[in-house]
């Protein structure tokens, strides 16, 4: 893995890299909050002394994940479908810069102690005590401080158009001369590509926005502010899992031992989760003071995005039924299938939420904390973690893992997956019976809930560890014999030249041995 | 290949008479307000009866970072010839107990709460055996929530759902049906 890398694979290990290293300090956030939620903090005073610690790693976790984790792997799994598809990035020094900006800016506003929670709602998160640090300074000064790290927030949102409008531009200029776009490179060049510089222009807006209230007194409207806000706020959920979509495209059809059983329908598939996405963002807003037909608007409009993930699962799921016996004994094809599984438990949850009716029972509750960390658990990080695989797999030159590092990501994935499962359930349940997001303190009925969780949490802790450990140390380079079958190929293999020397267009692709769909 | 073009058309049929089901029962729910929580539970006012059963407490509460402060009382009374009477009720409805409010309210009396908030965005939220409300407050905008009283006399905690800052969890009161 190389700082300023030279080929599109070297884009992809580098982008995967910062999400991973965010990735570890956000989950150590999340552990750390669960340990201070083990007590109700039924005595007031106890539980006021606790919560800004707490709100500042709820914040943290959500905004590492949503402003920085997201981006990284969505760019990451964007740039390696290039690579897998004869496809290239060509701007290097942009995708190096954009990089940089997308993952350090947001350290400067983390040094502020942001207690906003992620979404950051007006007129709270204007108000100089929601900042720990920042907010400790005169308050002319702690305004200035304030409006400096909003405009980090700004810049980190300016390097991930600037990432993927040029990852779009590259894989534009360098896509097949004959021919469609591969479906994996498609949806690369779909949701990690147009979806974020579309929506991602929203986010800059309200953080711009904040600047300019903090250093040139501009009033802010909270609705306005909310309406706009959500507007990325929503579609952001989607630029990993459909990224990753295109990889299940791509790998299930691998490991079913035949084509995906209609390619016809995943590219139409791209058009409606694309348009759909942009319109369901207000289904956030459900028990806002907005009018009933707006209200009443996103629930159809869900509804369709969300049967557009239906036929994604049909598609993929009578590919596995119609092929050759799948094979999820290899670690790259059993991540894929707990991706797919995952995503169909994770979405069951779901279909409540756009109806109006039902929406107001667990809105800002622990159910829709559930279903969308389950989501995230699933087809995000294990649907991830099966192309990161094959990406590790390219840096080491088409070596396989070795019995060693197939167990433990064999092992990892599924313990984590297990985890993930009982904890998602167990935070919808609580959240069905009452149990409110974000309360430092809470009724003492819950906490047996919480207690489990924190259980559950730990086991997904443990696991991350045991697969993320190979695929850690084959990125830094690091004992990469134990977890790597390199028999037969040593540094170089025999399709090309490693990674890092190669001119754009003829990049070491060697397990790329997947027949192409037709 | 024709064998795969069944599965997607049978595919897309079932899809949208899952979507027009679930669209239409929802659609149901807004306009008809067969649904409690909903038809009572909108902001804008929006599926509040009109006129308000006789015996409604409405109850004016602002949220404050971090507290909820029911700031008025009133109770609607129609007398024989129709006409509304508005009397003022606050003395004998709101009493606070530890520093937090108690809403005093008699077994299946209609409850009008009118929300309002002084500074950042909050939610009302009370669970109910016969249904929960949920309703957001952002200030400069009137949300209300109107419900019936549960039959079953004791405490209902109401609670604010909508983080407003590190006090957030303290801000809660009482709904006490006597
Ligand atoms: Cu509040």
């Amino acid at each position: 893995m190389k700082a300023y890398p030279r080929t599109t694979l070297g884009v992809a290990l580098l982008y995967t890299a910062g999400g991973l290293a965010w990735l570890a300090a956000m989950g150590i956030a999340a552990l750390w909050f669960r340990t201070i939620l083990l007590s109700p903090h039924v005595n007031q005073a106890a539980g006021y002394a606790i919560a800004p610690l707490y709100y500042f790693l709820v914040t943290f976790h959500g905004q590492a994940a949503m402003m920085m984790i997201v981006e990284d792997i969505s760019l990451s799994i964007f740039a390696f479908s290039l690579y897998k598809s004869n496809m290239s990035a060509q701007h290097f020094k942009l995708l190096t810069l954009s990089f940089f900006l997308i993952n350090l800016p947001m350290i400067v506003t983390f040094a502020g102690g942001p207690t906003t929670g992620w979404y950051m709602y007006p007129p709270l998160s204007l108000q100089l005590g929601s900042w720990l640090y920042f907010g400790s300074f005169p308050a002319a000064i702690a305004s200035k401080l304030v409006g400096l790290a909003y405009f980090m927030m700004f810049l980190n949102a300016i390097g991930t158009i600037l990432a993927s409008i040029t990852l779009f531009v590259d894989g534009y200029k360098t896509r097949p001369r004959e021919g469609k776009i591969p479906v994996f490179a498609a949806y690369g060049m779909a949701f990690g590509g147009a979806l974020i510089f579309i929506t991602e222009f929203a986010l800059a807006a309200g953080e711009l926005w904040y600047v300019l209230y903090f250093w040139a007194s501009v009033p802010v409207n909270p609705l306005t502010w909310v309406v706009l806000f959500w507007f990325w706020g929503h579609p952001v959920v989607y630029y990993a899992p459909f990224a990753v979509f295109g990889g299940l495209y791509y790998y299930i059809p691998k490991f079913a031992g035949r084509a995906l059983y209609s390619e016809k329908w995943a590219r139409y598939n791209i058009v409606l989760l694309f348009t759909f996405s942009m319109l369901a963002w207000v289904h956030h807003l459900q028990t806002w003071p907005l009018p009933t037909v707006l209200r009443a608007f996103i629930t159809p409009t869900t509804l369709i995005l969300a049967a557009g993930s239906g036929l994604t699962v049909l598609n993929l799921g009578l590919t596995i039924a119609t092929g050759k016996g799948y094979q999820w004994k290899n670690p790259i094809g059993l991540s894929a299938l707990i991706a797919l599984i995952g995503f169909i438990l994770a979405g069951l949850q779901a279909l409540i939420l756009p109806i109006n009716p039902l929406n107001v029972i667990v809105h800002n509750t622990y159910y829709v904390v559930g279903h969308f960390h389950l989501m995230i658990w699933t087809i995000i990080v294990v649907g991830y973690v099966s192309i990161l695989l094959d990406m590790l797999a390219s840096k080491m030159n088409g070596a396989s893992l070795s019995s060693l590092g197939a167990g433990m990501v064999s092992g990892g994935v599924i313990m984590w997956t297990i985890g993930a499962l009982l904890l998602g359930y167990t935070m919808s349940i609580a959240g069905y019976e009452g149990l409110i997001r974000r309360w430092v303190a809470y009724p003492v009925k819950f906490l047996s809930y919480m207690d489990w969780m924190t259980m559950f949490a730990m086991i997904m802790g443990a696991s991350f560890v045991m697969y993320g450990l190979p695929v850690l140390l084959t990125l830094l380079g690091v004992k990469t014999s134990a977890f790597w079958e390199t028999s037969g190929i040593t540094g170089v293999s025999s399709t090309g030249g490693g990674p890092g020397v190669m001119a754009s267009g003829t990049e070491n692709r060697s397990v790329d041995h997947v027949n192409k769909p037709n | 290949m024709s064998e795969h073009r069944d599965w997607e058309k049978i595919w897309f049929v079932v899809m949208l008479v899952i979507v027009a089901a679930f669209v239409g029962y929802s659609f149901l729910g807004v306009v008809s307000g067969s649904t409690a929580t909903y038809r009572f539970g909108l902001p804008l006012q929006s599926g509040v009866p009109k006129p308000l059963p006789n015996g409604t407490v409405i109850i004016y509460m602002e949220g404050v970072q971090w507290a909820w402060v029911p700031q008025n009382a009133t109770q609607i009374i129609y007398l024989p010839n129709g006409t509304e009477l508005q009397i003022p009720v606050s003395s004998n409805v709101i009493t606070y107990i530890n520093g937090f409010p108690y809403i005093k309210v008699y077994p299946n009396q209609p409850v009008e709460m009118v929300l309002y908030s002084n500074n950042v965005v909050h939610a009302f939220y009370i669970r109910l055996p016969h249904g929960p409300q949920n309703v957001n407050i952002v200030p400069g905008i009137n949300s209300y929530s109107f419900f019936f009283a549960p039959s079953a006399p004791g405490n209902y905690t109401f609670h604010c759902a909508e983080y407003c800052g590190i006090g957030h969890s303290y801000m809660y009161g009482y709904l006490w049906v006597m």
